[in-house]
Formats: C-alpha cells, sequence, structure tokens
C-alpha cells in the first residue's frame, strides 16, 4: 500500500502524540536528565536531596493514580490507601518478622497487589461517582482499622521502622554516613520513579493501553470492540497500586517513623489527583509537570503556616478545574490560542448550565 | 439489656442528626449530579456561626442553628451560580475535584480564623437529660431529633406542594424533560445547592449543641453523607431519613459490640457493602451512570 | 443442504417489567447472506441487537453464533468469535484519534489476537481506507461529522475482522449519493463473504439491499422473507407501511431485482 512507507512517521506521531517528542532527540534529553538527577547527592545539598526525594515520590503516586484514573477513566480517591499498606506491611514485616528490607518490600507489594485484585472485583463494577466514593470508602476504612488494631500496627500512635543503613561505597562516594543516609533513599526513590515512567510508557504504547483508554471512552463500546473490560480494568488497578505500594514501604525506611493520618491520609490522595490533573490527565508527563509546578509553588509557601498551603491547594484545585481542566501540558500544546479571552469565555461556558 | 436501649436511643437521636446532614447532600446529588465533598464544611461553617451567635450574642443555638441557615443559604446559591455552575455538566472527576477544592479552602480559611482547638456552645441544658429509670435521654440531642424532623416535613412539605418544589423533582426526574416545559435549570440549580447548603447549616448549629465543634470536623459529616445517601438512594428524602436512623443505630450498636473505637469504620464498611450489593439504596431507584 | 447458520435466535425474549421488548422472537441467517431487519420505533430492533452482541441478558431464550451458544458469554467473547456490530447512536472512542480508534478494532477484535501494534496500525489503515477516511486518519474524533463518525463506526468494527456484522442505522443522515455509495460499500463486503443483519428505517436501502427481510412489531416477529413478499404483507401495511406506499415500493423493488 502507498501507506506502508509513510506509517513509520504517523505511526510514532499517532503513538505518542507528542508526548515524548522527535524520537530521538527525546531519548537524548532524557538520558542527560537521568545523568543530572544521578549526579545530585554530589553536588546538592541536603535540602535539595530531601525536596527530590520526595518530589519523586509524589510524581510515582500521581503516575499511578494516572493509570487507572487518568488513562482508564476510573477516577480513584482513595489510592492512598495502596501507600499505606505497602508502608505498614513493609513496616511490620521488618519490626514483627525482623525481615531484611528488600523482602519485607517484596511482601509488601505483593500484599498491595493482592489486595488491589481482591477490592478492585468488586468496586470495579461500579462506574463514575460510586466508583470514587467506594475507594474513598475504602482508604477510610482502612485508616479507621489500621488506628483501632493498635495492638498490631500501633494503632494511632504510630509506628517506628529501623532505618536502612547505607552500603559503606556509597558512604565513601558522598563523603560521611548522613549524605549517604539521604543519598540511598534519593537514589531508591530514584530508581521507582523511573520504573514507573517507563512501566506507564510502556503500558500507553501497548495494547494494553489502547484497551484502556477505549474503556475510559466507553465501555461498552470497547466490550462489543472485544476489549475484556473487566480484565483490563483490574490489571490497572494492580498496576496502580504496585508502585505507591513500593513507594510506602521506601517511604517508611526513610522517614522511620509511619502513623495512620500521614500514610492513609487524604492528603495524599488529594495531592495525587491535583498533581496529575494540573499536569495533564492520561499524559504521560503530566504528573512530571503538575508534580514539579506543584511541589515549587508549594514549597515557596511552606515557609508560611500549613493551613495557608492547604488553603491554597484548595484555590489551586478550584482554579485548575475551572481554567486548565486539561491539565498544562495540554492546554500548553494549544499554545496562544488558548489563553484569548474568547477562548477562555468558551471554556467557562462549556460545562454549565 | 439496659445497655442496648440506651444504644438504641442514642443510636435514634444520633441518625437524627445524620439524616439532616445527608438531606441536603442527597438532594444536590440527585437533582444536579454533583457530589458536594465540601457538604462537610458547610456544615462546619453552620456550626461556627452558630457558635459565635452564642457567644457573641448570647442567642440560644436553637435559635441560632435556623439563622445559621439562612446564612449557608445566601452562601450555598451565590458558591452554586458563580463557581460550581462552571462544572456542573463536566465529567464527574472535575466536580468531584472542584468540590474538594472548595473544601480544602474552606476548612483551612477556618483553621486560620478560629484555630484547630475545640469549642463548645455551653448551654445552662447542656448536660441534662430526661431520665427514664436507667435510661438517659439529653435535652439538647432531642431537641435535635425534634427540630430534625420539622426541618424534614418542611423540606417535604415545600418538595411536593409549592410549585417550585415541584421543579426541583421534575428536574431531577428528567432533565430535558423539565427544561422543554420551560424550567428555568441553572435557578433551579442554584435554588437546590442553597437549600443543601441552608440544611447542612440547619444540621452544624444543631450538632454545636449537643458536641464540640472544630474547623476539621466537616470531612466526618460528608462522610456519613455518603453513607446514608448510598443507604437511602440518590435525590431519596424519605430515604435519607430513614439511612440516617440506621446509619445512627448500626453504629451505636456496633460500637456497643465491637467497640468504641471502630465507630467510624462501621460506616464505611457499610458503605462500600452497599455500593457493592445494592448500589440503588435500600430504598431507592436507578442512578446517574 | 445444512449449513450453521452464521446467526440464529431462538425464541428470545426480553421483558422489562410489564413490557415486553423482545417477545418471542426466533430467526436464522445463514452465511453470507443480507438479512434486513425493519420495524417501527420501539418495535425492539436496537433491544434486539443488544441481545445479540451480549450487552444485554435475556429473559429467555438462546443466540447462536455459527452454532456456539453464546448466552453465557460476555460482549467481549462474542466480538472474538467473530461478531462485530455499529451503534445506533455512535460511539466514537472520545480522546483519540481516528486511526486509534480504528486500531482498537484492530487490536481487539477476533483477528486481533496475534496483531502486534505495527500489524494491527496496518489493518486500521485499510478499514480507513475500505470507508473513505483515510484522509482523516490523525484528526481527534471530536472533529468528525456526524456522517464521518458512522463511516468511523464501520471502520472499526471492520478492522476486527468479523465474519458477522450488526449494523444499526448506518444510513440515517446520508444524502442519496453518500446512501448509494454505502450501499455498494455493503454490497461488496458482502460478496466478500461477510455476513450482515442490516437494522434500517431507510425502506429504499433495506428492501434492495437484503436478501430476506424480517419485520418486528412490539417486539414480535410479523413477517419474514424475500423483501418484495415482505412489503406486500397484510400486517406489515398495516402495522409499518401502508398501503400507497407499500405498493410503490414493491413495485420498485420487484424493479431492482428483476
Amino acid at each position: 500500500m502507498r501507506e506502508g512507507d509513510r506509517l513509520a512517521a504517523p505511526a510514532v506521531g499517532a503513538l505518542t502524540r507528542g508526548r515524548v517528542g522527535a524520537g530521538s532527540l527525546a531519548v537524548v534529553a532524557l538520558a542527560v536528565g537521568l545523568l543530572v538527577l544521578l549526579g545530585v547527592p554530589f553536588v546538592g545539598s541536603g535540602y535539595v536531596v530531601r525536596f527530590l526525594t520526595e518530589l519523586f515520590m509524589l510524581i510515582v503516586l500521581a503516575q499511578a493514580w494516572n493509570l487507572i484514573g487518568g488513562l482508564s477513566g476510573y477516577i480513584s480517591f482513595g489510592h492512598v490507601v495502596f501507600f499505606g499498606l505497602g508502608a505498614y506491611a513493609t513496616g511490620l514485616l521488618m519490626v514483627r518478622l525482623g525481615l531484611p528490607f528488600a523482602v519485607a518490600l517484596a511482601g509488601a507489594a505483593l500484599l498491595a497487589v493482592t489486595f488491589a485484585v481482591l477490592i478492585g472485583l468488586p468496586i470495579l463494577r461500579l462506574r463514575g461517582h460510586y466508583f470514587a466514593i467506594a475507594t474513598f470508602g475504602v482508604a477510610e476504612g482502612m485508616r479507621q482499622i489500621v488506628t483501632t488494631a493498635s495492638g498490631l500496627t500501633g494503632g494511632g500512635m504510630g509506628l517506628n521502622v529501623p532505618p536502612l543503613r547505607p552500603p559503606p561505597f556509597l558512604a565513601a562516594a558522598l563523603g560521611g554516613n548522613v549524605a549517604a543516609s539521604s543519598g540511598l533513599y534519593y537514589y531508591l526513590m530514584l530508581a521507582l520513579l523511573v520504573v514507573t515512567m517507563l512501566v506507564t510508557w510502556l503500558v500507553m504504547h501497548r495494547r494494553l493501553g489502547f484497551g484502556l483508554r477505549a474503556i475510559r471512552a466507553d465501555e461498552d463500546a470497547a466490550a462489543v470492540l472485544g476489549v475484556d473490560c473487566t480484565r483490563y480494568k483490574t490489571i490497572a488497578f494492580a498496576l496502580s497500586a504496585l508502585f505507591p505500594a513500593l513507594a510506602g514501604g521506601i517511604y517508611a525506611i526513610w522517614f522511620s517513623y509511619i502513623d495512620p493520618v500521614t500514610v492513609f491520609g487524604l492528603n495524599f490522595s488529594v495531592t495525587m489527583v491535583i498533581m496529575t490533573l494540573l499536569g495533564g490527565i492520561g499524559t504521560l508527563w503530566g504528573p512530571v509537570v503538575g508534580g514539579v509546578l506543584l511541589s515549587v509553588v508549594g514549597e515557596v509557601l511552606w515557609g508560611k503556616f500549613l493551613e495557608l498551603h492547604s488553603a491554597f491547594l484548595g484555590a489551586v484545585l478550584v482554579l485548575v478545574v475551572i481554567f486548565l481542566p486539561r491539565g498544562v501540558v495540554a492546554t500548553a500544546r494549544e499554545g496562544r490560542k488558548a489563553l484569548t479571552p474568547a477562548a477562555i469565555r468558551r471554556n467557562l461556558r462549556r460545562y454549565s448550565v | 439489656m439496659d445497655i442496648i436501649l440506651q444504644a438504641v436511643i442514642n443510636g435514634l437521636l444520633l441518625g437524627g442528626i445524620y439524616a439532616v446532614v445527608a438531606l441536603g447532600f442527597s438532594l444536590v446529588w440527585g437533582v444536579m449530579n454533583v457530589i458536594n465533598v465540601s457538604h462537610g464544611a458547610f456544615v462546619m461553617l453552620g456550626a461556627f456561626a452558630t457558635y459565635w451567635l452564642f457567644v457573641l450574642f448570647g442567642l440560644d443555638p436553637f435559635v441560632g442553628a435556623p439563622l445559621a441557615m439562612v446564612a449557608l443559604f445566601v452562601v450555598g446559591y451565590a458558591i452554586q451560580k458563580y463557581v460550581i455552575n462552571l462544572v456542573v455538566r463536566a465529567p464527574i472527576y472535575m466536580t468531584l475535584i472542584l468540590t474538594f477544592g472548595l473544601d480544602l479552602l474552606i476548612v483551612n480559611l477556618g483553621l486560620i480564623a478560629w484555630s484547630a482547638d475545640f469549642r463548645s456552645v455551653n448551654t445552662a441544658y447542656a448536660g441534662q437529660g430526661l431520665v427514664l429509670g436507667p435510661l438517659v435521654i439529653p435535652y439538647a440531642r432531642a431537641g435535635t431529633l425534634l427540630l430534625a424532623l420539622l426541618a424534614s416535613a418542611a423540606l417535604f412539605a415545600f418538595m411536593d406542594r409549592t410549585r417550585t418544589g415541584n421543579a426541583i423533582r421534575a428536574t431531577r426526574m428528567d432533565l430535558e424533560a423539565a427544561e422543554g416545559v420551560g424550567v428555568r435549570i441553572d435557578r433551579i440549580y442554584a435554588l437546590t445547592f442553597a437549600i443543601g447548603a441552608a440544611l447542612a447549616g440547619l444540621a452544624g448549629g444543631l450538632i454545636s449543641a449537643t458536641l464540640p465543634i472544630t474547623p476539621i470536623m466537616g470531612l466526618t459529616y460528608t462522610g456519613k453523607a455518603f453513607v446514608v445517601t448510598a443507604l437511602g438512594g440518590l435525590g431519596n428524602m424519605g430515604g435519607a431519613l430513614v439511612g440516617g436512623i440506621v446509619l445512627g443505630l448500626a453504629e451505636t450498636l456496633g460500637a456497643t459490640v465491637f467497640g468504641p473505637g471502630y465507630q467510624d469504620a462501621i460506616g464505611y464498611v457499610l458503605l462500600v457493602l452497599i455500593l457493592v450489593v445494592r448500589p440503588a439504596g435500600l430504598l431507592g431507584r436507578a442512578y446517574y451512570a | 443442504m445444512s449449513t450453521v447458520p452464521a446467526l440464529e435466535v431462538r425464541h428470545l425474549a426480553r421483558r422489562f417489567g410489564g413490557l415486553a421488548a423482545v417477545d418471542d422472537v426466533s430467526f436464522a441467517v445463514q452465511p453470507g447472506e443480507i438479512l434486513g431487519l425493519i420495524g417501527p420505533n420501539g418495535a425492539g430492533k436496537t433491544t434486539l441487537v443488544n441481545l445479540i452482541t451480549g450487552l444485554d441478558r435475556p429473559n429467555a431464550g438462546d443466540v447462536l453464533l455459527f452454532g456456539q451458544s453464546v448466552r453465557r458469554l460476555p460482549p467481549h467473547a462474542r466480538g472474538r468469535l467473530g461478531l462485530a456490530r455499529t451503534f445506533q447512536v455512535v460511539k466514537p472512542l472520545l480522546g483519540m484519534t481516528v486511526r486509534e480508534n480504528v486500531m482498537v478494532g484492530a487490536l481487539f477484535g477476533a483477528a486481533g489476537h496475534t496483531r502486534d501494534m505495527a500489524e494491527a496500525g496496518r489493518q486500521a489503515d485499510t478499514a480507513l481506507a475500505t470507508v473513505g477516511l483515510d484522509g482523516k486518519a490523525q484528526a481527534p474524533v471530536e472533529e468528525l461529522t456526524l456522517a464521518d463518525r458512522k463511516a468511523l463506526e464501520l471502520a472499526r468494527a471492520l478492522a476486527t475482522g468479523p465474519r458477522l456484522l450488526l449494523l444499526d442505522e448506518v444510513m440515517a443522515g446520508l444524502n442519496p449519493v453518500e446512501t448509494d455509495a454505502k450501499i455498494a460499500l455493503l454490497r461488496r463486503l458482502n460478496e466478500g463473504g461477510l455476513t450482515l443483519l442490516v437494522i434500517e428505517h431507510v425502506m429504499k436501502v433495506v428492501m434492495s439491499l437484503s436478501h430476506r427481510v424480517l419485520v418486528l412489531h412490539h417486539g414480535q416477529q410479523i413477517a419474514q422473507g424475500p423483501p418484495a413478499e415482505v412489503a406486500r404483507d397484510e400486517g406489515v401495511i398495516r402495522a409499518y407501511l401502508g398501503q400507497r406506499y407499500s405498493e410503490a415500493l414493491a413495485a420498485e423493488v420487484e424493479d431492482a431485482t428483476g
């Protein structure tokens, strides 16, 4: 077919829709970026290292949410539950059973994924609002249970988790145990972030991603076209549980202390959603852009009170939903067009009554 | 046996509060397909309005609560008309996130203004109640239940007997048909949301008469509203009443059996169960997809 | 000669409360046949299609695809057996381009199992060219006109590699030139071996295209047979066509089919 020769370029264009950019240039840029990030603990202050570690973690959470919420259209308002499960499972396996971190982490991941599959069975059948509420209920319920089962979990007092000793070569390379400690958690989170981004990229460009987007668009049409919706939704849900669980496990040893209010808290659930929404729901780089924006601006305001920070978050949410419903990435792609008063007014009227 | 009976009484009284909290929430959801995640924040605002009316002007909360209700009506109308209306036909995640943002904003502004300290409305009759043998019916709670029932009755009458109320019900049943017969949907939406906010404010005022209040109290009540709405069915007024009572009883009886720590968890377990087993609720009909 | 029917519907029934939307309907479609399905609005045509594709469950009866009972199979499994459909109210997959829409069909349909992304892309391009949408392959579906969206539905269904295709009012909203082109396309597909079940209101289309016609009214089948016969059927005339129209139509059909 005459189309055959021209397939390559449009195919890449169609599959990536400009998200990664022109082929090899993007790969080079990514490699350079990664190298820079790898070098930060050598030259950056402790503050920068910590800030970035947290940023990586939040992006992982947001990207995981993006898989089930953005890509598949199943908006979860309790996604933090997997983070909390990962944190507590890791912590408890280490503290109560004396297991080494790697084993505990693997166990926690398995637990979270299994929980996702089991809870997904009933609640993935729910649509729209109802799914969102159910996830919220699951997260809040789990928080209550963990708080109350204090004999096992330490309850509201929290759980102390032994930190990890950094390997000697790291201490030597970074000059001291303190730097090595924060460096260790930095690299762990960075590794998790890279894996999460890779897996998300793979999903988006393979059958699974197509199926999920079809499900998001119209589940009945997708089913008739041959998409096994139940299976795909469950896979997406399980994947979206895996990464937060791993992040939770790393968080547990990083902070050395976890409590139900924090690791099962609404704050994380909300942040995940805001970041993805702000950056661009359903896109690969949305969570990254949103995460960076929100963290940087938030950090500037963190010097003020906690309440102002949260109030600011709230205001951002409201404004983003009203003015930037498709997120920064998508709107930026439209360029100048999107910022004319006429365009803004059109956007505002589009969903009103 | 006495313990059970007292738990039943407590459950009924608690259920009355839950019912009023949920009435507005269910109404807004059923008519506009908007889940107002900031509903609890309106409850909190009503509670604080009543508190300040008591502290500054000595107004008894049972007088202050209706006043708070009026204030919240106005606030709700404005918020719907100028903010929520912008996303009312958008994909659900947008309304969810918007109202969530509103909640964060309202609650945290409250924290900045009033700090997280618990405050109480200390009326003369605060700790007292009707004593029937081993059982106690606290006056404040009984008054709350009474007012809750009154408000519900007023709402039913409004929805059933007035033109506007009928317009609201019509909009709930079939948006396009209502539009077709000339109902001003934008006004109905603003009015519905205002009623929802007003009921939340009333509930908050009544709560302040019986429990300590704090700016972060709202989220729990939003959660209860979810559960009660799920139990009673979307937009179903009678269902909200019944659902509220059921939840109240489930909590107090469950706490008696399992221990007080699990009281809130019971609600969430119930919620997930209902959603999975019977999404239309115990009394409800079909829902917006 | 007994061949396994492409589609067999046996005593299918679907009730909503007291109302029977589909009431004891039985028929068969032979491989390579074009069966037309007509009837007034509310006769139960789309319900019937929903039952066949599995988006709805019957209260009674069975559906067999190529001899295999599919009553217990979910929609996606029926798709894998070679069943495809278009929707009366079009369902474009929003948030994706035209080509991506069709690729979904190519990736998940009957022939989709073994396809990789590149192969699926090629199949999508073929389907798009067949319906004439190849020029708009990269456009987001939100930008398509209704006629193009209908063409997209068809391309997407074709990309699944079906053996049996259910078409729910694909001609609605088309002008005469477009209609003729589509009829020609469907005939070509049918001659290539595709079995068709065509629901239509545009009588000229369904009568000239179909080998046989089935008439539904209030959920019941009131006539079944060659188009000319059905056009003259008393019950059909009363319920649906009207006397004068029926005569004109029958004449037209006889002219067209010789």
